[in-house]
């Protein structure tokens, strides 16, 4: 069969899509973090960055007679040598109103660990509304020897929080990450 | 003619058929000798030979892992093996049986037949068709020596999930990736040239539409293949990453997570059950006119029907995920996709029950085999769209039930349909006739025991059985039992299909070209067996 | 005729005892109104799988003992027929959709967050036992087989609950909606008991979280659903249902236990 094309142009071009492609694929973390941000897909795992607080109206844009209770839970991975416990186990949060608790944290280990707390939270289409000012899961956490801390958490509820749901619970996975390569994800 | 066989000479091209006598003189030299023959052939008959050899011996040995399984599972309690060699023995059977046996016997079947089928000569790239064939004996050692090496083989299921082959897979999971990469180079150049062949060789006159649907779903199967194996490779990679690189892909401490793996593998491992039933729909559409001595019934929409089935297979993958905690309008659009394949498979098996009715209907082995497709297939078919229901799936998801299900698809399904494919093509390849009353005990056997072996499976999943276990509890003993038993005598009857191919090989009545009354076809124009270079000169289609 | 008046009469009456029996041949009907309503929804589907099943078979049934070229048949021309081929994609079509709308009522009904719950137990699934939490009470504990390593190997006769029965079951109060949230601490396990119609994967780093409102009390056995390692088979779920007045009994007498140690 007659050649229609040129073997050199085609073999230019080839190679071209196989550059094109591998840059795109390149190309994809930057463009993930913009998807995420844009159709605001979360899911489970929240943001982890520190959120603005809108300081809402009071009167207008706070459900004063709406209240969600939020439940705090923690899970250790692993054989993790180490003691947490939620200040509060759960309390009722009214939308739009800043909220802080804290995280009592203890190495038990005698030697230093670097540990990183996952935020997950259920029901799944809560997990975007509920959004942290200062929260110690946004960084790995240095501890030494045996020492303790009191780690806090500010967050709140968006009022836009859809009504189905009245009672959700955020519950952090500690990592033991000292020998994890990787620093803390990054952001978007 | 003496007798010839697979392995022997090839007639002549002087002396071959009226089609292919023509004046290149070049081809006369028939086929080299010895073992370099078959290293170094590019011939599409020799590679489908070694690709049906290759997936003939993969069969019996992931069968013979599974009697290893079942002899375990006969009684409750441990009797045979610990657990841990349990799940090296299941995870090793999926393996062996996806990526060594179905596979390979479709390309197998692809290989010899679509050049037949077509007119072309050969395949479009002979020389990576010997390459895509011979990566797969070295990838199968790279697999295959885990089970005999110091250390645990892979024992994380076929599926492989994270974090259980990541963080805590035994070091052959390696291997096991490194196998993984090759086969799936196998697959893409496979496939790669099997589009070429089909979109470039047609003789002429032979549009789009007249081309057997064997071919046509092979050209599907193709596509499929091509774009879900990247996928596959992609995940296997990931996990090698997590595994040795410091990612966090499939792990949740840096920001990833391990139902990702699921969506990945699932995107992969959906269009791979359709890639291994899309060539037996083909086969049945073959067959079943034969038999019938009628011709198919409604081809265009069979073409459609197989094509939908192709789109819609990537548009599923987390059906196989409805435990995951899947938001609601997540589960919903997949269980309607899903559900939504039902219909052109539908439309399929009444295509061929349309055929078969008032034709004149002989049942030879390959038809035998049909039957039971048509059949099982369909169980297999009903007990999916009951997975497909998410509520009733949280009851069957990850027990018995679902092995019931894919194992009434892919061995009535895929295994009969190669099967019957060996049945039909082997009078042409070899030029004898195997023995018609060997093969009916062969049929029987198999069709009888496969349901002794997998219908009790149904009841055992929906009484509560999980699987991937290696012990159970009482209540699960009885059907357990039969399920063995079955499982033995189906595996035992394998070995009556090898005896029955290795003698028609080595002699029997001899095959006319037509073989069959009702056949009708490009390949049934040539001798049995066909000359080595047949086709040289393309046939003119009207 | 006789044979085939026989064959149905078979066919229904060995089938209907399927239906309404619980064997071990079939789901179990469950003691939630979810587990109820999933085993309808089953038992629709199956039933209209059947129907089409013996449609379909009947008219191939009757092609391979009418039409066999042995029998004299000849066989017809005809391959083709747009309206045929229609009508038996929208009537497939139009089941489907009979069947998906029940089963979309169901998932909506099980995804309902609105109700609030009155008990949370967080269950840790671990490389192989169970963990449960009653978050709120201070309560926690493990639950572990107890089934004999004699049993499993043969030295020792079966016990009735062979590979079903653990040191801590998970008490529940009946009435009460409890709300289940899963996790685990290594790998991916799935908490399952088949009498509450609950299956959920229990995935480190996650929590998912599912519902029940048991109806009767009893003891209920589920297994562990996912793959997690060489005792994947070997790591059961008991749940015992009381009244809710027995539930408060047993939690304070537990918590006592727990705290005073093993």
């Amino acid at each position: 069969m007659k050649a229609r094309y040129r073997t050199g142009s085609l073999v230019f071009g080839l190679a071209l899509l196989a550059i094109l492609m591998f840059g795109f694929t390149f190309a994809l973390v930057p463009l993930y973090n913009v998807f995420c941000k844009v159709t605001g897909l979360n899911g489970k795992v929240d943001a982890r960055h520190p959120a603005v607080y809108p300081r809402y109206k009071v009167e207008n844009e706070v459900g004063i007679s709406r209240v969600i209770a939020v439940e705090f839970d923690v899970n250790r991975n692993q054989e993790i040598r180490c003691e947490i416990k939620p200040r509060h186990t759960v309390m009722q949060i009214k939308p739009g109103e800043l909220n802080t608790t804290s995280y009592y944290i203890k190495n038990l280990t005698d030697r230093k660990i670097i540990i990183q707390a996952i935020p997950s939270i259920s029901p799944g289409l809560a997990a975007r509304y509920l959004k942290k000012l200062e929260c110690f899961c946004f960084t790995p956490q240095v501890l030494q020897p045996f020492e303790s801390m009191d780690l806090p958490l500010r967050f709140w509820l968006e009022p836009e929080i859809p009504e189905s749901v009245r009672r959700l619970t955020l519950s952090y996975t500690l990592f033991d990450v000292t020998n994890l390569k990787k620093e803390a994800p990054r952001g978007s | 003619m003496t007798s010839s066989s697979l392995h022997h000479g090839y007639p002549s091209q002087a002396n071959s058929g009226a089609i292919t006598h023509g004046h290149e003189h070049e081809h006369d030299h028939g086929p080299a000798k010895g073992i370099t023959r078959w290293l170094f052939t590019t011939n599409h008959k020799d590679i489908g030979t070694l690709y049906l050899w290759f997936s003939l011996i993969m069969f019996l040995l992931g069968g013979a892992l599974i009697m290893l399984v079942r002899a375990e599972l006969f009684k409750p309690g441990l009797q045979l093996m610990d657990p841990n060699f349990f799940n090296q023995l299941t995870t090793m059977h999926g393996l062996i049986m996806v990526f060594g046996a179905v596979m390979p016997a479709f390309v197998g079947l692809a290989n010899w037949m679509i050049p037949l089928m077509i007119g072309a000569p050969d395949m479009a790239l002979p020389r990576m068709n010997n390459w895509s064939f011979w990566i797969l004996p070295f990838a199968f050692t790279i697999l295959l020596s885990t089970l005999v090496l110091p250390g645990s083989a892979p024992n994380f299921g076929w599926t492989f999930y994270a974090p259980l082959s990541t963080t805590y897979g035994p070091k052959s999971t390696d291997f096991f990736i490194f196998s993984v990469h090759l086969m799936g180079m196998s697959s893409i150049l496979g496939s790669i040239n099997i589009i070429a062949t089909i979109l470039n060789l047609r003789a002429p006159g032979m549009t789009m539409m007249k081309m057997p649907i064997f071919v046509w779903t092979w050209l599907i199967t193709a596509f499929l293949l091509i774009g879900v194996m990247p996928v596959l490779a992609g995940g296997v990679t990931m996990v090698l990453m997590d595994r040795h690189f410091g990612t966090t892909f499939f792990n949740a401490a840096g920001g990833g997570d391990p139902v990702l793996f699921q969506h990945i593998f699932w995107f992969f491992g959906h269009p791979e059950v359709y890639i291994m039933i899309l060539p037996s729909f083909g086969i049945m559409s073959e067959i079943i006119p034969t038999f019938s001595r009628k011709k198919l019934f409604g081809y265009s929409s069979m073409v459609y029907a197989t094509a939908s089935i192709g789109i819609l297979s990537f548009l599923v993958w987390a059906h196989h995920m409805f435990t995951t905690g899947m938001p609601v309008w997540g589960e919903l659009f997949f269980m309607f996709a899903t559900m939504l394949i039902a219909v052109p498979t539908g439309v399929k098996v009444f295509n061929w029950v349309a055929t078969m009715f008032r034709g004149a209907l002989s049942f030879e082995a390959p038809m035998l085999f049909a039957v039971a497709f048509l059949i099982m297939f369909t169980m297999g078919g009903f007990s999916g769209l009951m997975l497909s229901i998410v509520p009733a799936d949280f009851q069957y998801h990850d027990t018995y039930f679902v092995v019931a299900h894919f194992h009434y698809v892919l061995v009535p399904g895929a295994i009969f349909g190669i099967i019957a494919a060996v049945y039909y093509w082997l009078p042409k390849w070899t030029g004898h006739m195997y023995s018609e009353t060997l093969s009916k005990f062969h049929f029987w056997l198999s069709a009888i025991f496969l349901n002794v072996t997998f219908f009790p499976m149904h009841f055992l999943g929906l009484a509560g059985m999980p699987r991937r276990i290696p012990d159970y509890a009482l209540q699960f003993a009885d059907f357990n039992r039969i399920v063995s038993i079955g499982a033995f005598v189906f595996g035992a009857s394998q070995f009556l299909f090898v005896y029955i191919v290795i003698k028609t090989i080595r002699g029997g009545k001899k095959a006319t070209a037509r073989v069959w009354e009702g056949s009708h076809g490009l390949e049934w124009t040539l001798p049995s067996p066909p000359p080595y270079h047949s086709f040289t000169t393309p046939p003119r289609i009207d | 005729m006789l044979s085939i008046r026989l064959l149905i009469g078979l066919f229904a009456g060995l089938t209907s005892q399927m239906a309404w029996a619980d064997f071990t041949c079939n789901m179990t009907r469950g003691v939630t109104e979810i587990s109820q309503g999933i085993h309808t929804l089953h038992m629709t589907i199956f039933w209209i799988c059947v129907a089409v099943g013996v449609v379909v078979f009947s008219v191939m049934f009757y092609a391979i003992i009418y039409h066999r070229k042995s029998r004299g048949a000849v066989a017809a021309n005809f391959h083709e027929s747009t309206v045929v081929e229609i009508i038996w994609t929208l009537i497939p079509f139009a089941i489907l959709v009979g069947m998906a709308i029940p089963a979309t009522q169901m998932l909506i009904k099980m995804d309902d967050t609105k109700t609030d719950s009155e008990i949370t137990i967080k269950i840790t699934g671990y490389q192989w036992r169970w963990e449960y939490e009653y978050l709120g009470e201070g309560l926690r504990f493990v639950s572990s087989l107890t089934t004999s390593q004699d049993q499993i190997h043969n030295r020792d006769i079966k016990g009735q609950h062979y590979l079903l029965e653990v040191d801590n079951p998970l008490v529940l109060p009946i009435g009460k909606k409890i709300r289940i949230l899963t996790t685990a601490n290594d790998v991916i396990h799935s908490w399952w008991v088949p009498a509450l119609g609950i299956k959920k994967d229990a995935i480190p780093g996650f929590i998912n979280e599912a519902w029940a409102r048991i109806e009767t009390p009893g003891t209920y056995r589920g297994q562990c659903a996912e793959l997690c390692g060489v005792n994947h088979g070997y790591m059961p779920i008991v749940v015992e249902a009381k009244t809710p007045e027995e539930y408060q009994a047993w939690v304070e007498s537990k918590k006592g236990k727990v705290r005073s140690g093993p």
